[in-house]
């Protein structure tokens, strides 16, 4: 059966653009134009996903988020003109599953779909991204890549040190060996020899200020890889 | 070489005093003349009746009685003698004190007795036949006579006229009689008192002066300084309408320009906002309309103006974003950021190297203050390859230096290519794709942190830009 999707956007043409889009790509899809008719919409038929604009006449699409949230838990995802990094994280806060900015790529919005459409059937009831982690008085902002450090020093995080530190947060308390990292990392095999990842891991042990020497929170397991030994809290 | 002084206070001194010591030596030289004359009208009127009195007195005399009141009356400053000669004048004396004095004593002495008068300031010190007997080196000459006099006292002599007044009369029986009276010292002498007092007078007016200039000319450095800060800052606190009233106009007109110019700003920055914003959702129908096109060559055409398109809109918001402060200032570790400056640039082939650490966090807007140096670094390597970033961190300013060694930019353009949408020929030509807004943003960005960013050629090629930041 086809997930049904609902538009709420005031634009008419795209709309309509919208659902011809969503349509070819096997979706069945009906649109609103604003938060008045949104109600009415759910309670006649299911929804499995709602696409939600920011800025609508009336209730604007925060407000409509939020009160939705407060009902029950369809997956939104959010479309905005403004697009800056707060209104990213506003919209986050809110209750959305996901952000994308106008003027976005059709096929990045196709994308976003599937990927919040399939953690919402995930049996196991996986309760989405988590929007930050928190672990021994540090915390990951994962909209912004940013770590805040204990004494509140805000440490912007390049790509390579958050996809490995992602990997220790999301499965903490347990020794990850070089292949593996390198493979979630990087999508590639070890080659003999490479020291890649223990780079790596040195320079995120500097970003967490850990001595390597007696590293507090990533131990290194002699001859089978690296360690966070601390307890993380995700917060979604 | 300039004699002018550069600064108004200076001028405005120089003038003043100036003025008021040309305007004092005039007004001193004519108050001397002034008292000179007095001088003369007073003491030779009293001189010349003292010597008709003597003069009557010994036309009744005999010869020894003569001889008798002479000695007795021949007393400084008055002397008089009856052993001198007649001695014919060298030359009319038609100066002005010797006229006065021979008008004085024909009015005493009647119309029809022989006299004649020399006056001279300059008493001659040689011994001559003809001279009062007094006056030879074995008398004491009054003081000052004596040859060697300091040369002050030529001026001296020049400026408060002349004091040695010699009379010679003849008497009812053909006897010659001679006067010598000398104007006493302290009637002659520097007028001491006008001096000081003009001496006070110009002091006092000077001390004004300068305090007065100084109270005009701080609001012109106050204005001055406004003006400048306001190219840096356009939402500097407006001036305070204080002062004299010519300093308040001065003060409102500037405030007032200040506002006009915010609104002007901010109208434009409305406009392209506005249409920046509202480009977003044709784009974004564009797209849409795009993806539903059959014809794959097409849409990639397309698609790839609509990137463009979408890129212009993009950096315009960013540019209009980057003087705001709408992320919350937070310290951040620079290092890092460096280091995902450097990540970045490695992801993307490309060699970026720093030198230098930063010591202490810094308070600033992290993803602003990303944004800004990203685009530091992406234009060093589009222009010049193999760059390096050098870190300064004192502890008033932190300064970042991206430096390439690409050709540089003529010095002429290091201000120019601040300017938004401003593209040097050889960037449109290079087709590199650059919206002529990295470096606007950077530098809004830069003082939105109350800092500084300029571009300077490296002595030894390629492009410096320099961030400077306070701590």
């Amino acid at each position: 059966m086809n997930d049904h999707l609902l538009i709420v956007d005031d634009d008419p043409s795209l709309r309509e653009l919208l659902g011809d889009y969503l349509g070819r790509n096997g979706f069945r899809v009906s649109s609103i134009a604003d938060g008045r008719g949104l109600w009415a919409a759910l309670e006649r038929e299911s929804v499995d996903l709602i696409i939600l604009d920011l800025m609508l006449p009336g209730d604007d699409g925060l407000v409509l988020c939020r009160n939705l949230r407060a009902r029950s838990r369809i997956p939104i995802i959010m479309l905005t003109a403004r697009g800056d990094d707060t209104d990213r994280i506003v919209g986050l806060e809110m209750g959305a599953d996901d952000y994308l900015p106008k003027p976005f790529n059709p096929r990045e919005l196709l994308a976003r779909i599937k990927g919040v459409l399939r953690r919402a059937h995930d049996p196991v009831g996986n309760p989405g991204e988590a929007k930050r982690f928190h672990f021994a008085g540090w915390t990951l902002e994962v909209a912004t890549r940013q770590l805040i450090a204990p004494d509140r020093v805000l440490i912007p995080l390049g790509a390579s040190e958050y996809r490995l530190l992602r990997i220790f947060l999301e499965h903490p308390q347990r020794v990850w060996n070089r292949d593996q990292l390198l493979d979630l990392t990087q999508g590639r095999e070890a080659m003999p020899f490479d020291r890649s990842i223990d780079m790596q891991v040195s320079r995120l042990r500097r970003r967490l200020r850990d001595d390597p020497r007696e590293a507090a929170l990533i131990k290194t397991i002699r001859n089978e890889g690296y360690l966070l030994t601390v307890p993380v809290h995700p917060e979604y | 070489m300039r004699l002018l002084p550069q600064s108004l206070l200076g001028r405005l001194t120089l003038f003043l005093t100036g003025g008021l010591i040309i305007a004092q030596l005039f007004s001193a030289a004519i108050l001397l003349q002034d008292r000179d004359q007095a001088l003369y009208h007073a003491i030779g009127g009293h001189v010349a009746q003292r010597i008709a009195a003597i003069v009557k007195l010994l036309d009744t005399l005999d010869e020894i009685e003569r001889r008798q009141l002479a000695a007795a009356l021949d007393l400084p400053p008055t002397r008089l003698s009856l052993d001198l000669p007649w001695s014919d004048e060298s030359m009319t004396d038609e100066r002005y004190q010797t006229t006065l004095f021979r008008t004085l004593l024909r009015r005493q002495l009647g119309s029809d007795r022989l006299f004649q008068v020399e006056i001279t300031g300059d008493l001659p010190s040689p011994p001559q036949a003809n001279r009062p007997p007094w006056v030879t080196p074995d008398t004491p000459a009054p003081r000052h006579y004596e040859t060697g006099r300091p040369p002050h006292w030529r001026m001296h002599a020049m400026m408060l006229g002349l004091r040695n007044f010699v009379v010679q009369v003849r008497l009812i029986d053909g006897a010659t009689v001679t006067f010598q009276q000398v104007l006493p010292e302290e009637v002659i002498a520097w007028p001491a008192r006008l001096l000081l007092i003009l001496l006070v007078l110009l002091l006092s007016v000077l001390v004004l002066a300068a305090l007065a200039v100084r109270a005009l000319t701080h609001p012109l450095s106050v204005l001055a300084d406004a003006a400048a800060e306001l190219g840096r800052d356009i939402r500097r606190p407006p001036l305070a309408e204080t002062g004299p009233l010519e300093v308040q106009q001065a003060a409102q007109a500037f405030n007032t320009m200040q506002e006009r110019l915010i609104r002007y700003l901010e109208d434009r920055n409305r406009i392209l906002a506005a249409v920046s914003h509202d480009l977003k959702t044709p784009i974004t129908r564009l797209r849409l309309r795009t993806e539903l096109l059959d014809d794959s060559p097409l849409q990639e055409k397309f698609q790839a103006d609509l990137d463009e398109m979408q890129r212009m809109v993009q950096t315009s918001l960013d540019f209009l974003r980057s003087g705001e402060d709408s992320e919350p200032m937070a310290r951040v570790d620079l290092n890092a950021l460096l280091d995902c400056l450097r990540e970045e640039a490695e992801d993307a082939g490309q060699e970026v190297r720093i030198d230098g650490v930063v010591h202490q966090p810094l308070r600033c807007r992290l993803l602003a203050l990303k944004r800004c140096l990203t685009n530091l670094v992406s234009n060093a390597l589009t222009y010049g390859q193999d760059v390096e970033i050098t870190v300064a961190d004192r502890p008033d300013r932190l300064t970042l230096t991206v430096r390439d060694h690409g050709p540089g930019i003529p010095n002429a353009e290091l201000e120019r290519v601040f300017e938004p949408f401003y593209r040097l020929e050889s960037s449109r030509n290079r087709d590199t794709g650059g919206s002529g807004l990295g470096l606007s943003i950077a530098r809004n960005i830069a003082h939105a942190h109350g800092g500084e960013l300029i571009l300077r050629n490296h002595p030894t090629g390629g492009l410096e830009a320099v961030l400077e930041l306070p701590r």
